[in-house]
């Protein structure tokens, strides 16, 4: 048990330790834009087939099974549609668009900057003066809070469309019916993109943390990939209880 | 001048060196030769401020290396030309890109005058035009004279050298070393070259460092006392 506390405080100081140093080379580096541009397409555009496939089936389970439940329960389905478009832009949209790229974009920077490490490379920058959180971390720090917001809103409306599709396909719904948005309030929009920027913020950076405590050869950069999943999908799951917990506090108030 | 003074450093309360201490004259060649696994690149490390020592201090020239911050080692690091064992080339970079990177990094040269430097010195070591060629593309001796053109670019006052030759064959490994001494008398750099190859440091190097089990068992010239483990080792009998 001290065992993973002492593991869990240390990811935690140095994982802080690798959010400062960004913040500080954002304030105090020089940004190569081209660098950005390619992380953008790296993390953006290469994740929103696999953005659009895994939350289009989501969405589809999500109306179905919702659906399924009020037919049974009130032998309508009318409100399916208009109530879950806050429930897609508050909650499962981001969260479930931050675990995906968690998976795709985290595994990639770990492993990426990971495999750096142990073949030197790290070490080659730092002899060039180039520090690694600036030349490495930086651009994808920027690429990821502008994409993962993107992709968030691309999930969320390919979910909904998905369940439009299930709702009349199995449940006849009238898609004027479903396609309601009277239900959703701006605040739901905001809370969703605060979570994606959020996330955007800290995937990047729990992964490049991952890559850069990589030691030893392929085994090391293995458990660093490893070690980024797990910590970036913890991050978001809790990052999205508190940040809803927040803005539940804020609306209440 | 490098100058290493009772260096110690533990991994996981292993300690891999202890109390090390020599120093290498400015302009001066030194070789660090000792069997696998006695702490060699590990003490580059130290040397150009990578690692930190667990005691003792590193100087080079007059700034103590081992207690300055990444901020503060980054003029010293402009000063040093470092080739590694493994390559350490960019992968997700052409070998242009490579060998300009430390002079593109330095923010004062133009990109006209990084290409026209980066293409002289691939000349330098026998690669003409291979600037669009990525990594993956070339073969080891390749890599490793890009590695000494990438670290020689900015023609760095002081050199450290990571076994240049592990894994060459016998020409690669006798071109990079001609090589070497060309590069080191055309700048009149200071060098540490760490090799297993005591045949072809012995003309490049006036003094010999040998260090075993973390430990230096020798310093001075060549002549190691005979009967010992350095003389053994200098002699190619190696070490047990």
């Amino acid at each position: 048990m001290i065992a993973l506390l002492t593991f869990a405080k240390d990811q935690t100081v140095g994982i802080a330790r690798v959010l400062g140093l960004t913040l500080y080379y954002i304030v105090r580096g020089r940004t190569d834009r081209r660098v950005v541009l390619e992380q953008m397409w790296e993390i953006g555009n290469r994740s929103v087939f696999f953005v659009i496939v895994t939350l289009g089936f989501l969405g589809a389970i999500l109306i179905f099974q919702t659906s399924f439940q009020s037919q049974r329960l009130f032998g309508d389905v009318s409100l399916v549609g208009p109530a879950s478009l806050p429930l897609l832009c508050r909650q499962l949209g981001p969260a479930l668009c931050g675990l995906m790229v968690a998976t795709r974009v985290g595994t990639g920077i770990a492993a990426e900057i990971g495999s750096m490490v142990v073949t030197e490379q790290v070490d080659a920058l730092r002899m060039s003066n180039a520090q690694p959180v600036d030349y490495l971390v930086k651009p994808r720090f920027y690429a990821s809070l502008v994409m993962i917001p993107a992709l968030s809103v691309i999930g969320v409306f390919t979910a909904w469309m998905a369940g439009l599709l299930v709702s009349t396909a199995v449940y006849h719904t009238n898609p004027s019916t479903y396609l309601n948005f009277g239900m959703v309030r701006a605040s739901d929009a905001i809370e969703g993109l605060a979570k994606a920027v959020v996330f955007g913020a800290t995937i990047p950076v729990i992964a490049a943390h991952s890559g850069l405590e990589a030691r030893g050869g392929s085994e090391g950069v293995g458990a660093a990939t490893t070690q980024a999943v797990v910590n970036s999908s913890l991050a978001v799951i809790a990052l999205d209880f508190l940040i809803g917990g927040i803005a539940f506090v804020v609306k209440a108030a | 001048m490098i100058r290493v003074e009772g260096v110690h450093k533990s991994f996981g309360g292993v300690p891999v060196l202890s109390d090390v201490s020599f120093e290498v004259p400015t302009g001066g060649t030194l070789a660090l030769v000792g069997p696998g696994g006695a702490g060699k690149s590990l003490l580059l490390k130290l040397i150009c401020g990578l690692l930190k020592p667990d005691a003792g201090r590193v100087f080079i020239d007059d700034a103590e290396v081992s207690a300055l911050g990444e901020t503060a080692l980054m003029p010293i690091r402009g000063r040093i030309g470092m080739i590694f064992q493994n390559y350490a080339l960019f992968d997700y970079m052409n070998v242009g890109a490579n060998v300009g990177f430390p002079l593109a990094q330095l923010g004062t040269v133009s990109s006209s005058e990084v290409r026209e430097r980066v293409a002289r010195r691939l000349a330098d070591v026998n690669l003409p035009n291979i600037e669009h060629l990525m990594p993956r593309e070339l073969s080891g001796g390749m890599k490793k004279r890009v590695c000494l053109a990438r670290a020689t670019i900015h023609e760095p006052p002081i050199m450290l050298c990571d076994d240049p030759t592990a894994g060459l064959d016998p020409v690669s490994t006798n071109r990079i070393f001609r090589l070497l001494k060309r590069l080191q008398q055309d700048n009149g750099a200071t060098a540490l070259i760490v090799s297993h190859e005591v045949e072809y440091l012995r003309p490049l190097c006036d003094q010999v460092v040998m260090i075993s089990r973390g430990r230096v068992v020798h310093r001075g010239g060549w002549d190691a006392r005979a009967n010992d483990e350095a003389a053994q080792f200098l002699s190619g009998e190696g070490v047990a």
